[in-house]
């Protein structure tokens, strides 16, 4: 299974459920699972209406941004751990 | 004993502490540490340097006081509405501790500003509040090898993570491209103060640990902090081999002869190549890939030459620097750039 993460401010649209598994091969895939389970408010924090990841949030595959693999086409195996949180830039 | 009566006493309370001690003190007094940006973050992370001992700070920040500042920016109050922030911290820090240097640098940071900022520092603490100078920053740190607390706070959460050149992740291998455009700011968005000082705290604790010679938490961990749910998260990240800031250089678009300056030289026949933005090549991986195709001569620290035919010789600098000795033309130095730089190797993938 893939295990997905997801920080606080995303887990507001899960009931603050932060820890999800699924079984996918890719991560578009795991996260229309992800999206079936939790519905639209998390697919609208995650995605914008075209389908693309927003670009405040950042998506990291075993710690790897996905901006550098395939985005969300990028392949997943099984063990994969995949996280998901906003890019912070004010300060 | 290096210290004054009056700073043993100053300092009694964290030099009572075991990680600290006095040895770590006379490591705070001699650190330099840049704070850059000097606003919800730079506010607090140079208040706890300064009054720790930090012995030299610069403080940079392009900004004038505004009273839309003052909620949050402690070091300033109304009656500085309109000074520039570094002037008013560099006073402010010192009179809260007259025993350290205070530098005010009134800077925007840029891609060609960033190596004033990071110049002969120990570690540099992040203020920013865009991405454009911060990767500006993480650049300039990793070609001059600084340690950088990378920290961004916004509405009730925030990140943090220590990069180590050469070591840990980077800037760029953990955000990518991230542009500002469309980004949501402290005008935007709004800021809850508090989460300011919950970051800035934690990016003093890195900093303090490196000085102090102890290993830092954050490195290859980006924190996620949120005050509004009162949690701390940290999620693994991993250094790219082929970053383009921290990674062997790749040949990929980025090095197209555009990107590349050129200029003759005062020897015959001799030319130096510079890529506009200098890069931090990992030289011992460079000196095996030149070694099996060219005639090694020099492996230096920070450079290597080698025989690149029987007549030309060519030295490449961790800079990615080239000085080419043995041609008559830019466009055969530019042909010689790029068969180095290729033999550098295709990357390995991530």
């Amino acid at each position: 299974m893939v295990k997905i993460v997801l920080s606080s401010v995303i887990a507001t649209a899960t009931n603050g459920v932060k820890e999800h598994a699924v079984s996918a091969s890719t991560l578009r895939e795991a996260l229309d699972q992800l999206f079936a389970t939790f519905g639209d408010a998390l697919r609208n924090k995650v995605v914008d209406d075209s389908g693309n990841l927003r670009r405040l949030l950042n998506i990291y595959v075993n710690g790897k941004n996905i901006r550098f693999l395939d985005q969300l086409d990028t392949k997943l195996s099984q063990e994969d751990e995949v996280a998901i949180l906003p890019s912070v830039s004010g300060g | 004993m290096i210290f004054t009566k009056e700073e043993l006493e100053r300092y009694s309370r964290q030099t009572v502490l075991p990680e600290v001690g006095l040895e770590g003190q006379e490591r705070l007094k001699d650190a330099r540490v840049s704070v850059v940006g000097i606003g919800g973050l730079g506010c607090v992370s140079s208040v706890q340097l300064a009054a720790m001992g930090v012995g030299y700070l610069r403080v940079v920040d392009q900004d004038v006081v505004d009273v839309t500042n003052l909620h949050r920016q402690y070091l300033y109050d109304t009656d500085v509405l309109g000074y520039p922030k570094v002037e008013v911290a560099q006073k402010r820090l010192k009179a809260l501790n007259p025993g350290i240097k205070v530098d005010a640098l009134p800077l925007s940071v840029t891609r060609e500003t960033a190596g004033y900022v990071v110049r002969d520092v120990d570690v540099v603490v992040d203020g920013l509040d865009r991405f454009a100078p911060r990767h500006a920053i993480n650049e300039a740190c990793v070609q001059h090898d600084i340690p950088y607390v990378y920290g961004g706070a916004l509405t009730s959460y925030g990140n943090v993570s220590t990069i180590i050149p050469g070591r840990t992740a980077c800037l760029e291998c953990i955000m990518g491209e991230v542009h500002d455009e469309g980004l949501p700011t402290c005008e935007t968005a709004g800021v809850f103060p508090p989460i300011l000082s919950m970051i800035a705290s934690i990016q003093v604790r890195e900093a303090v640990y490196l000085l102090l010679g102890k290993e830092p938490l954050l490195t290859n961990r980006l924190l996620f902090a949120d005050i509004h749910e009162l949690e701390l998260e940290t999620f693994n990240v991993v250094r790219r081999p082929t970053c383009s800031t921290c990674g062997t250089p790749l040949i990929e678009a980025k090095l197209f002869a555009s990107d590349l300056k050129i200029a003759q030289l005062c020897g015959k026949n001799s030319y130096m190549v510079s890529p506009k933005i200098p890069l931090a090549l990992d030289l011992d991986r460079a000196a095996a890939s030149i070694g099996s195709t060219f005639k090694l001569r020099v492996r230096a620290a920070f450079g290597l030459t080698f025989d690149y035919s029987e007549d030309v010789s060519v030295s490449l600098m961790k800079t990615g620097n080239m000085l080419i000795k043995g041609i008559e033309s830019e466009e055969k130095a530019l042909e010689v750039y790029d068969r180095v730089m290729k033999t550098l190797g295709s990357p390995q993938d991530d």
